[in-house]
């Protein structure tokens, strides 16, 4: 009896480990929340000189229009 | 100085060679340097600002300079006098000569020079890019430039409200800045600003909703008479101020 | 992999503030809160000199280091982002950060602050890229739609530049080798040089006969 009883409750225990407190941190851990860049965004406002999802292609991209800002690329 | 090293001096009349001793091609009121040099050898410098001519409705052949009508120098007023008052310009009675006569020792009571211009964050009159956020936040009220010794004189601090006075009897207030940028005799005023009246704010006066977000002192509200006869434009840009602090 | 970065040439800045303006707009930041200052040193005195000044994006973050709930992440690109959902307004941030990057829309009863706000890079933050939300949280998310932080683009003498670290760093060394270094850049001897080649022309007309003789 004793010892049903004994298997019972650490079955039970067992059973319940799992309904613990919730853990209380609030670190974030793993990868970070925010999509990624080359996944694009609002279709009517992306730029269509990259493929979208195109982690390289967008790099490309965004290092072309970088030079945007370069008025010695004229001179030369 | 360049026509005697040339030989060409002696071909001015006597008359000429008086206005054009010690002048150049730029600065010869008579004309004469540009008669020889044109007419009789047939050298016609080009470049920039070497063209000349004749303006028929100028007041002076070639520009010189005359104080402005309220000026902090009475010794430059003698020297350099401005023109005499018009009976009509475009059918008016504009007055010069009169004015400066009479403001000659203004600089006693007004000994600071005013001037007003443009800020990169507003435009014009004011009203609507005053109205606009991103913009009020960067400029939120008038203000007055003053350089460190003149705001030293005055018990001026920075962020000290001051009232400009003018000789047209105003008193705008406005807020001080203390900088390096003006120098001892000048101060700043920008305009782009309404909404305030010699230190009284009128913005129950507007319509619901319709005030721009930034109002201040207008600064020609301060501002003196005058109209200038070649550019004609209304002298609204300078005139001369007291300050003390409010 | 990109590392995103700015620089601001200080010979260039002109105090435009359309940098600041631009940023603003774009992100519909609420009055109080300056993603992006123009600072002048030196105000009219000779040497004046204005930057430009938003967050630096830092890698090893401040403000990430003391967040008491770390609220701060970085993306794959050196973008310092943070969840507004998770940000206390505590304020720490605020203190740890040399440049003053974040800050705080509120200034309410026992210190309230509002949740913090800061330069994304243009990036938004946490939520899908070029939602809704996010732009009412974040701003815009140019980077994901293939464009430059808008303060660079917008910037009037291309002092400010935004991009890839690499790229930029280029781009402003060429210029520097172009048109020189050092304080005096744009002073009196620049324009008007005595041992410069290329002086002033004269001030007297230049007959086009020599030595005419009558």
């Amino acid at each position: 009896m004793n010892r049903i009883a004994m298997i019972l409750s650490a079955l039970t225990l067992a059973a319940l480990a799992g309904c613990s407190q919730k853990p209380q941190t609030l670190t974030q851990t793993g990868a970070p929340p925010s999509q990624d860049p080359w996944m694009g965004a609002n279709p009517a406002f992306t730029e269509k000189d990259w493929k979208i999802g195109d982690k390289a292609s967008w790099q490309r991209a965004i290092d072309r229009r970088a030079q945007d800002q370069n008025e010695y690329v004229r001179m030369r | 100085m360049l026509l005697k090293k040339l030989g060409w001096w002696n071909e001015l009349t006597d008359a000429e060679k008086k206005a054009a001793d010690g002048k150049n091609w730029k600065t010869d009121p008579s004309g004469g340097i540009i008669r020889v040099v044109m007419k009789n050898h047939s050298c016609h410098p080009f470049g920039n600002a070497r063209a000349r001519a004749v303006v028929w409705n100028f007041p002076d052949p070639i520009p010189q300079h005359r104080e402005p009508l309220y000026s902090v120098r009475p010794d430059m007023v003698v020297k350099y006098p401005t023109y005499d008052d018009k009976k009509t310009f475009w059918r008016l009675p504009t007055l010069y000569k009169t004015v400066q006569d009479q403001n000659i020792d203004i600089v006693k009571k007004f000994p600071l020079i005013l001037t007003s211009g443009r800020l990169v964050e507003y435009e014009g009159g004011g009203d609507e890019t005053r109205s606009n956020p991103w913009l009020a936040e960067l400029q939120q009220f008038a203000f007055v430039q003053v350089n460190p010794a003149v705001a030293n004189d005055r018990n001026i601090r920075e962020g000290d409200d001051v009232w400009v006075s003018t000789p047209t009897g105003a008193r705008i207030k406005v807020r001080a800045r203390i900088t390096e940028a003006v120098d001892r005799s000048t101060v700043f005023i920008p305009f782009h600003f309404a909404g305030h009246w010699q230190g009284k704010d009128l913005r129950q006066y507007y319509p619901e909703g319709a005030a721009p977000i930034v109002l201040g002192e207008a600064v020609n509200t301060a501002t003196t008479y005058g109209y200038d006869a070649v550019t004609m434009m209304q002298e609204t840009k300078t005139t001369v101020c007291q300050l003390e602090r409010a | 992999m990109a590392r995103m970065k700015f620089i601001c040439d200080a010979e260039r800045c002109i105090n435009c503030n359309g940098c600041v303006t631009a940023c603003k707009n774009e992100n519909e930041v609420p009055w109080g809160v300056n993603r992006r200052r123009v600072v002048t040193m030196n105000e009219g005195v000779p040497g004046e000199k204005s930057i430009s000044v938003a967050c630096m994006h830092c890698s090893d973050a401040p403000c990430m280091a003391v967040c008491p709930v770390s609220c701060f992440y970085r993306t794959a690109e050196g973008v310092v982002l943070h969840d507004k959902d998770v940000c206390i307004g505590c304020g720490y941030c605020s203190y740890a950060c040399p440049f003053g990057a974040p800050q705080f829309p509120a200034n309410g009863e026992f210190g309230l602050r509002g949740k913090m706000d800061k330069c994304t890079f243009c990036a938004g933050g946490p939520a899908p890229n070029g939602s809704e939300e996010q732009f009412k949280e974040y701003g815009r998310d140019r980077l994901a739609e293939g464009k430059l932080p808008i303060c660079a683009e917008m910037c009037s003498t291309k002092a400010l530049l935004a991009g890839d670290g690499e790229v930029i760093a280029d781009i402003l060394r060429d210029r520097v080798l172009h048109r020189g270094g050092g304080a005096e850049l744009w002073g009196w001897g620049t324009a008007y040089g005595k041992a410069d080649a290329q002086s002033a022309p004269a001030a007297q007309p230049a007959p086009t006969t020599q030595g005419a003789s009558s």
